[in-house]
């Protein structure tokens, strides 16, 4: 029987620290996703989830059972994601800052690029929040209502920012709702 | 109306979840500073944990010193105070005419009291007896906490001078009481007049 996320909290609160790593497994893959779909480097994305794992555990007595243990912890990743791009924007550039504009884009160029690099191109091209938003929603799988403990934004906010995300890189790349 | 998964497309949701390749020892690189943290944390705690219980020690020590300081200096100070010369306080109280057929004079009748600590003998002494130092012994209240001694005299008019005698060797003057006619207030059977020195 797999244990609950606050039961394995407990435990690590109880000394356990080997407990620790049951929950770095279980969160891995979906916080390294999430973290490199939004920075677009899996470095820069491994770097962020490792410090995400250490804040968590060392900030672990502050985690309240009454919130999902998920979207106490991708908080924390959004937050780290926050801060990398910050730094980004203050010295060093961004992933998609040489891109060619998308609406000069020809089938020609376009069909020479795969569509997962499209789609982390396009990706790019979103505003960070919506980007954010997105990303919790479809890639960490996360419901509305962890991603407002995850982001602080309200549920209604979240909602909107998909929708315009979805639409956003639906016209980017030119595909239709049930393409 | 669409769902809000259909809004985008199906191949944008999968390339969104596949999964992403991280370095193959990621996990154990987490877990290796996790447990840096863990100890560092327990060193921390243990160093916290002495220091508090250095201070609690130190408060403790300064507490008992500080007591001790507060015992001494009140013992002093009850050293000092006993020391000291007992607060006296004198009164003489008229309390009325009395007289003497045979000698067909008037005598005021005084109560005189004396209010001191620790004194075993009071003598009252003045004109009116000569200035005997045995002749007119006050008598000590019987409340157990009294330390007041009394004697009622009668008085002719020229007796204007009066003293206590405290275990025959400490003279306490009584001058209010020496002027005992003019402390009677008008209109008045009884009036009195304290004193301390």
């Amino acid at each position: 029987m797999t244990a609950s996320d606050s039961a394995i909290v407990r435990r690590v609160l109880d000394g356990d620290t080997e407990a620790f790593a049951v929950l770095v497994t279980r969160y891995h893959p979906a916080c390294v996703r999430m973290a490199t779909h939004v920075l677009g480097t899996r470095e820069d994305a491994e770097d962020a989830v490792q410090e995400t794992f250490l804040r968590a555990y060392r900030h672990l007595g502050r985690y309240e059972e009454r919130e999902r243990f998920t979207g106490w912890l991708f908080r924390i990743l959004v937050n780290q994601c926050r801060s990398t791009l910050a730094r980004r924007r203050r010295g060093e550039t961004h992933m998609v800052d040489d891109a060619p504009e998308l609406a000069s884009w020809d089938d020609d160029v376009a069909e020479g690029i795969e569509r997962d690099e499209m789609l982390r191109t396009a990706l790019g091209r979103l505003h960070p929040l919506q980007r954010e938003a997105l990303l919790l929603r479809f890639s960490a799988d996360l419901s509305y209502d962890e991603m407002a403990t995850a982001t602080g934004a309200g549920v209604s906010a979240l909602k909107m920012r998909v929708k315009r995300a979805c639409a956003q890189l639906r016209a980017m790349l030119g595909e239709s709702i049930h393409a | 109306m669409p769902n809000e998964r259909d809004e985008l497309p199906r191949w944008m949701q999968s390339a969104l979840r596949d999964p992403v390749a991280a370095r193959a020892d990621h996990v154990h690189a987490i877990m290796t500073l996790v447990r840096r943290a863990a100890v560092a944390d327990e060193r921390a705690r243990l160093v916290r944990r002495r220091r508090v219980t250095r201070w609690r020690a130190l408060g403790l020590a300064l507490a008992a010193t500080a007591a001790g300081v507060a015992i001494l200096l009140g013992s002093v100070s009850a050293m000092w105070r006993s020391a000291l010369p007992e607060p006296l306080a004198a009164s003489a109280t008229f309390i009325g005419d009395s007289i003497d057929p045979a000698l067909h004079d008037t005598f005021d009748l005084v109560r005189f009291a004396l209010r001191t600590r620790g004194a075993s003998r009071v003598v009252l002494t003045g004109d009116f007896n000569g200035w005997s130092t045995t002749a007119t012994p006050m008598s000590r209240s019987s409340s157990p906490n009294a330390e007041r001694w009394a004697a009622v005299v009668a008085l002719r008019r020229n007796d204007r001078r009066f003293a206590f005698l405290v275990d025959g060797t400490r003279w306490v003057r009584a001058p209010r009481a020496a002027v005992h006619r003019d402390i009677r207030a008008p209109g008045s059977d009884q009036s009195s007049y304290r004193d301390s020195t």
